[in-house]
């Protein structure tokens, strides 16, 4: 089967590196890269906008041109999360919670180059794994129905509401909150509206990217208002000597990103689960089984290395299913399979016997454009720092601008303008209340899934909720669950007398009010 | 004193004059030169679907026949509603239409107590556009091979087969309802965000049955993934002659087909209607428009005037009105 594999991936190479598949990868690579970097305008977007022009190219170079956008994208959508705390796409979101405090200490050259080097990485195993694996992974995550997926998105939720600095029941708080956020549209079972006071547009629920831009970009924009003089010194001051990552920087992050190439790849297997639901949980897993939980918030190479793994590496695993089936892990995906259908080629389980061209050429060039984007980012990425010396002034309205036509571009709909700015004022009052909003981004992404899952695992077993601990990948999520939440008990009830009073001297009104409040997790203020 | 109103009036009489003469001028002079600028084919759906590739496949024809661009402007969102709503606002030019399945004016209307169009007062159908069959498939663990086998399942075991939709009051939902009704079979239905999931849960079978698009059935049946039970078509499909129909394997009159059709703001010139029609017949016949994009997904082209796609129209309709009430299905 490797040697097939082989012969295929060389005769892949040979119609991928023909000079027209050439120029089309590298052309979609680039485009997607630059598109990447602006706020909101992700994947989605961009392969829309270009899709006409590949009318009049040949089916390959089409589809090595909108993958290469795709996965370029994602590449840049790192870049404006790590240094000004916009996360450009819904999965970068993640990377603002360590990458900006990174940026705040001069480090943003670091954490940009270790982004680089975590994307190849987790890039590089999603396309390996799509080599040789792709038939027996296709098959493993068929077995996951509606019951796995609602112990999985249970277990996300639970490992996930410590994702962000600060005290555990706020961080609870801000879960919940995204739940309740991730309710509102229309009831999938029945056809009803929840909490969309009578507005059309809230039909089909809170936009992602509204979410998102509204909670990190807009809030944060407004939050740093006050404090123009103080930033802004502090972003110019990076040396060139600060954009290399030291020897240290890569033996920190080598394990990270190995943890979140695993994680990404797996969460690509599971149908609709996309690179954003992977980010989140390779962050919270990392937080966990770090050594230091208390440094992730505050500007942790690992809390960036590894989320931006499990996105690459969930990115190119989504080609996976998407190719092999002609079922869609998400948008994008579905958008690139409706470019072959305009081409005449049916998506399906036999495209890559009927098209091998198009399945191996697409295998190939994904080795081609990771490769080039690593050459065309590492000298950006002294550009993309200069960046910050633009005054905020001119900096953050610019940035602003491109939110709403990032948000705009998304729906071709000025109603999620308006939504990224209701959100963003919301969390504003959130920031300055201490409350960390990347836990509702989680909430709102997990727990609509999770809904979705139980109600139809519950209406297939006819009700019988035996049926999560009877079905063994199910089964061994919840013992999961179960663990995760005793440990939880057991060591806060253990260590509660020798915790509490720490946090009592940091904080005494928090802690007289939450009593499992532990001394690391001593709440985070705005700086004032 | 006086003289300044005279002035006036006789000032505005002649401009209204002017206005007048320049307007009849403006519009036969639209009429002759449309299309003057680009045109907006608004799609109710995401893009990569299969609206949206229709909307795109028409529109770079138009775009090639017109010589102005065709653009495609992508307003998924409240079944339909935002989209329809969009166009039934626009100014009645014909510069934007809309392109749609047949929810938005077969089925929305009586599914939804309210919505925020009138489906017949705001649009002039202007041509019909493609049919797409609906098969009915079934996970290969399921012991039915044909539609009897599974009327005789379903009847000896009431209730325990479950079949994916793509949303409530969808296609995919009250085919099967429709289904039911007519054979006296019960089945669960276990609701979907899309037509994919559906799909991928009825191949890993996790359930057992759905109605899918003839296209997206054929090359998982040929990889025994999925059993191809029939298709709802009136009449064997020419291309896929083995593939039975629902109506000869005993539900004689059932058919289970989508369509997809062009739709103009209520009030555009009649010209415009006409010449819009005539094109889009013109494509559709088109050997290259089949070759590649018509028959690799079994698509098939409608044909007709806007007269007859009207009539077309109020006949589908009324065949979703009395399932809708059969099956008493309903969206608040």
């Amino acid at each position: 089967m490797i040697a097939t594999a082989l012969t295929d991936l060389w005769y892949g190479f040979g119609v991928a590196l023909e000079p027209h598949n050439l120029m089309w990868c590298f052309v979609g690579v680039l485009v997607g890269n630059m598109v990447g970097v602006l706020p909101g305008m992700g994947p989605l977007a961009t392969i829309s906008i270009l899709l006409p022009l590949t009318f009049g190219i040949p089916p390959v170079g089409a589809v090595l041109m909108l993958a290469g956008v795709m996965y370029g994208a994602q590449y840049g959508g790192a870049i404006c999360s790590i240094l000004l705390n916009l996360p450009c796409h819904p999965p970068h979101a993640v990377t603002c919670l360590d990458g900006f405090p990174l940026t705040k200490q001069g480090r943003g050259g670091v954490a940009l180059g270790i982004t680089v080097l975590a994307s190849f990485v987790g890039a590089s195993w999603g396309i390996t794994e799509m080599i040789f694996l792709s038939p027996v992974l296709v098959r493993a995550a068929l077995e996951f129905g509606p019951a796995e997926v609602c112990s999985l998105m249970l277990l996300g939720l639970l490992a996930g509401s410590t994702l962000a600095r600060g005290s555990p029941l706020k961080g609870v708080a801000m879960t919940v909150l995204g739940l309740i956020l991730g309710c509102v549209g229309t009831d999938l079972e029945l056809g009803s509206e929840r909490y969309t006071f009578g507005l059309t547009e809230l039909d089909d629920g809170i936009a992602l990217v509204a979410l998102a831009l509204g909670l990190f970009g807009i809030a944060e924009f407004m939050n740093s208002i006050n404090q123009v003089a103080p930033i802004s010194t502090r972003y110019t001051n990076v040396g060139l000597r600060d954009m290399r990552p030291s020897k240290g920087d890569l033996k920190l992050s080598a394990f990270p990103m190995l943890r979140g190439t695993i994680v990404g790849s797996l969460c690509s297997l599971i149908p609709g689960t996309g690179p954003t639901i992977a980010s989140f949980v390779a962050y919270a897993t990392e937080k966990r089984v770090s050594k230091t939980p208390e440094r992730f918030g505050t500007g942790a190479l690992e809390g960036v290395a590894c989320p931006e793994a499990a996105t690459h590496s969930s990115v190119q695993g989504d080609f996976i299913p998407t190719m092999s089936l002609g079922i869609p892990g998400d948008a994008v995906m579905a958008l690139l399979l409706g470019a072959l259908m305009i081409h005449g080629i049916v998506p399906g389980p036999q495209l890559i016997s009927q098209h091998p061209d198009i399945f191996w050429g697409l295998v190939a060039s994904f080795w081609i454009g990771n490769i080039l984007l690593v050459l065309l980012n590492v000298p950006l990425i002294g550009i993309w720092v200069k960046m910050l010396a633009i005054p905020y002034r001119y900096l953050y309205p610019s940035a602003l601008f491109f939110v709403c036509i990032g948000v705009y571009a998304a729906n071709n709909d000025m109603f999620q303008v308006g939504e990224v700015i209701v959100i963003g004022a919301f969390g504003y009052l959130l920031l300055r209340l201490g409350f960390h909003p990347a836990p509702i981004l989680l909430g709102f992404v997990l727990g609509p899934r999770f809904e979705e899952n139980f109600r139809r695992a519950m209406l297939i077993s006819r009700g019988d909720l035996g049926v999560f601990v009877e079905r063994p990948i199910s089964a061994v999520f919840v013992a999961l669950c179960i663990i995760l939440v005793g440990t939880q008990i057991y060591f806060r009830l253990r260590g509660s007398k020798a915790d509490l009073e720490p946090a009592a001297e940091n904080d005494g009104v928090a802690a007289a009010s939450a009593p499992e409040l532990t001394a690391h997790h001593a709440p985070v203020r705005p700086a004032e | 004193m006086t003289l300044v109103p005279q002035m006036m009036n006789a000032l505005t009489g002649r401009l209204l004059l002017l206005t007048a003469m320049l307007a009849a001028g403006l519009a036969s002079a639209a009429a002759q030169q449309y299309p003057a600028k680009p045109i907006t084919l608004v799609v109710p759906a995401a893009p990569g679907g299969v609206t949206d590739v229709i909307a795109r496949a028409i529109g770079q024809r138009f775009s090639e026949s017109f010589g102005k661009p065709v653009v495609i402007e992508n307003k998924p969102g409240a079944s339909n509603q935002i989209a329809a709503e969009y166009v039934a606002r626009s100014t009645a030019d014909g510069y934007t239409l809309l392109v749609s399945p047949e929810a938005t004016f077969a089925i929305n209307p009586y599914l939804f107590g309210k919505l925020h169009y009138n489906a017949a007062a705001d649009f002039i159908p202007v041509a019909g556009l493609v049919k797409i069959h609906q098969a009915l498939v079934a996970n290969p663990s399921v012991p039915a091979h044909s539609v009897a086998d599974l009327i005789a399942l379903a009847k000896k075991d009431a209730g325990a087969l479950n079949y994916g939709t793509y949303g409530v009051g969808s296609t995919g939902h009250l085919n099967m309802e429709m289904f039911e009704a007519m054979t006296g079979a019960r089945l669960v239905a276990i609701h979907y965000k899309g037509a994919t999931p559906a799909l991928t849960d009825v191949i890993a079978g996790h359930i057992q049955l759905m109605f899918i698009s003839i296209g997206s059935a054929v090359q998982p049946s040929k990889a025994g993934e999925l059993n191809l039970l029939a298709v709802g078509s009136k009449e064997r499909l020419p291309n896929l002659p083995d593939v039975p129909t629902i109506a000869e394997s005993g539900l004689p009159g059932f058919e289970a087909v989508s369509w997809f059709g062009l739709f103009a703001p209520a009030g555009t010139p009649q010209p415009i209607v006409d010449q819009l029609n005539v094109l889009t017949q013109r494509v559709l016949s088109e050997p290259s428009f089949r070759a590649a994009i018509l028959d690799p997904q079994y698509f098939e082209p409608m044909a007709g005037s806007p007269q007859e796609f009207s009539a077309f129209i109020k006949a589908d309709a009324e065949k979703w009105q009395r399932v809708i009430r059969v099956a008493n299905v309903k969206v608040d």
